[in-house]
């Protein structure tokens, strides 16, 4: 590809770095209701960024006030150490793929792509040599040259959000924004897709942001995760930060919780039933609590210390796995086995032992 | 017996779950016959009295040219006005909110509703040269009433809600992302406009455009009133054909109906062929 994007960070070092995009206090209103509610959020050159969460959190109008297509009540934007709250789009130099493509129907794939490069505002103006080059470069890199003759409306869904990345890109941005990239894909074309922009990214090192609602596209893509909650920054880390130690009951419950039971905690361990369970986050020091688990930290156990009894309702196998709805005491518990490991599937209506290997337990 | 003998004209792979094309077929054969096809054959049959030089002798009379060209000049000068000033009508309406909207709204359909004998005059008074307007248009030398010109506006009133209900639609349905993507890459908000939005909405428009302008050519009462109807300056061709039509010219009124049908069948091909064109991007 073209030489001019800055080659991937090898080792981030994160005092001399200069954040590329740096939020303070974000503040914006629809009528009353506070849509982004101070958020401060900073991130890194060349660093992928998920911004997760569920409808409503934000997440969007988050994304579109860095991309400068709303406007923030209150608080400041930097892109680059520039101030950016209010400036217009292009002259933040930001590439913004939309969720339905927004692609130009009536143009080819290869006007759509060079859209950006004969704008009047383009300076220095490229020659037509030039503008191909880079538009048949550009395509090659998304797998499309052959296509760039065609519409938008003969090609299918993963390849419309190809041409929209593709199209963004042209005009070399410091920042790319993406707003819920895979949302309108079926599953396969999306894991595809996600492995192809996570490679994209690494080839090019454009520090990119993008919006999502699905935790496991997050956690597979992301470098770091940012979690919103009406819109407030619920936490902030690595997938693996964020998934291994949810900072609140909300991170945990969208990041795949499990079962949620009410609990006692004593001595360290959370009591539920007569079974003493391990806490593995920082969780309030005594009394009542609400302790999550995980569908693939419950397994079956004939006998031993620390047993729930429990009353298998549902078993199902998925793929590999076999998911299996008990009844504990009147609670719905989730519970996920290996189809492999489990000699006899346990069949409904049985009752069988649980063990709960941990839980994380929140202040109820 | 099954049902499918009694399918059997159809290809079994050609059958639809979409219930009703035989009879929507039948009804839409039946009804253009009776409505369209059967009075155009008999317009189409009568001039052959004349025999073909008759016909070519009968709609090369000067006057008929002159009537035809009128007609034709008018409605497409009307057509475009409405073209231009109906988008601007259908944007407003579209992309802005404010107070009384509705009512503007509701104005745009008054020339269908209106008689457009009514209209004729209506307009009639106020560009004659002691009328409202016309008196302030007449000591510039602008005479409207009595001339083409007020031809033009005649068509151009009872044109309007062809364009702007054509448009309409189109524009509510244009996604805003297509100008936010657009301004992401730097384009301008008249760029945006030339390039993203017109394009979308140009067949939307030439569909108008095309309404209006057939509209137009065939629009009687309310020019009859404006125009002043003097034999090679503002006769349009409607009026000469119920001019042949009292003197008993049944085959010479016929003759210029059809050329009339033939020239408008013509032009609403191009633009049809045109508009094809403009959408080449919509097919597979």
């Amino acid at each position: 590809m073209a030489p001019n994007w800055p080659p991937p960070p090898a080792a981030i070092d994160r005092k001399r770095i200069i954040m590329s995009i740096s939020i303070k206090s974000l503040t914006k209103r629809f009528g009353g209701f506070a849509a982004v509610d101070g958020i401060d959020l900073d991130i890194a050159n060349g660093e992928l960024m998920a911004l997760l969460g569920p409808s409503g959190s934000g997440k969007t109008t988050l994304l579109r006030m860095i991309g400068g297509l709303d406007f923030a009540d209150e608080g400041t934007l930097l892109i680059e150490g520039e101030e950016a709250t209010v400036t217009a789009p292009h002259a933040r130099r930001v590439g913004f793929v939309f969720q339905h493509y927004a692609l130009f129907r009536h143009m080819t794939v290869f006007e759509n792509v060079a859209f950006g490069l004969r704008v009047a505002r383009r300076k220095p103006k490229l020659a037509e040599a030039a503008i191909k080059q880079k538009v048949m470069d550009l395509l090659e890199l998304v797998q499309l040259a052959p296509l760039a003759g065609r519409y938008p409306n003969q090609l299918s869904g993963g390849q419309r959000q190809r041409v929209a990345l593709a199209r963004a890109l042209a005009t070399e941005p410091r920042v790319l924004l993406l707003d819920e990239p895979f949302g309108a894909l079926d599953a396969k074309v999306r894991k595809e897709l996600r492995r192809w922009l996570r490679d994209i990214h690494k080839g090019m090192g454009v520090t990119t942001v993008f919006v999502t609602h699905d935790q496991e596209e997050a956690l597979e893509l992301a470098d770091r995760v940012a979690i919103l909650n009406k819109g407030r920054i619920e936490q902030v880390g690595t997938p693996a930060e964020v998934y291994d130690r949810p900072a609140s009951a909300f991170v945990c419950d969208f990041l795949g919780g499990g079962t949620r039971l009410d609990c006692q905690v004593e001595g360290g361990a959370a009591l539920i039933g007569n079974a003493r369970v391990p806490i593995v986050n920082a969780a309030p020091a005594g009394g009542k609590a609400i302790a999550y688990i995980r569908a693939h930290d419950i397994e079956l156990a004939d006998g031993g210390p620390d047993i729930l009894q429990a009353r298998v309702r549902l078993v199902q196998p998925v793929g590999p796995q076999l998911r299996l709805d008990l009844d504990f005491n009147g609670q719905v518990v989730e519970a996920v086995l290996d189809r492999d490991s489990t000699q006899t599937a346990p069949v409904p209506g049985q009752l069988v032992g649980l063990r709960l290997r941990q839980a994380n337990v929140y202040a109820g | 017996m099954t049902g499918r003998s009694f399918f059997s004209v159809f290809p079994r792979r050609d059958r639809s779950i979409i219930p009703g094309f035989g009879l929507t077929l039948g009804i839409t054969l039946f009804y253009l016959t009776i409505i369209v096809l059967i009075p155009l054959a008999a317009l189409a049959l009568r001039p052959m009295d004349l025999g073909f030089s008759g016909f070519v002798a009968a709609v090369t009379q000067p006057r008929v040219l002159a009537a035809l060209k009128l007609s034709f000049t008018t409605a497409f000068f009307a057509a475009a006005i409405n073209a231009v000033f109906g988008l601007a009508v259908a944007w407003m309406l579209v992309r802005y909110e404010f107070p009384g909207k509705k009512v503007v709204d509701a104005i745009v359909d008054l020339p269908f509703a209106l008689p457009t004998a009514v209209a004729g005059i209506a307009l009639t008074a106020l560009y004659a040269p002691n009328g409202w307007i016309g008196q302030y248009l007449d000591p510039l030398g602008i005479k409207v009433a009595f001339t083409p010109l007020g031809i033009v506006v005649a068509l151009t009133f009872i044109g309007l809600p062809f364009v702007v209900r054509t448009v309409q639609p189109v524009l509510e349905e244009l996604d805003t992302e297509l100008e936010e993507a657009a301004a992401c890459l730097g384009a301008t908000r008249l760029e945006t406009f030339i390039r993203v939005i017109f394009p979308v909405i140009m067949p939307a428009l030439m569909t108008g455009f095309a309404m209006a302008l057939a509209r137009a050519v065939g629009e009687y009462g309310s020019v009859i009133f404006i125009a002043g109807n003097m034999p090679m300056v503002s006769e349009i061709t409607p009026l000469l054909i119920v001019i042949k039509l009292e003197q008993f010219d049944y085959a010479g009124a016929a003759a210029i109906g059809v050329a009339m049908l033939l020239i408008s069948f013509i032009m609403l091909l191009v633009i049809n062929l045109l508009q094809r064109w403009s959408r080449r991007w919509a097919g597979m």
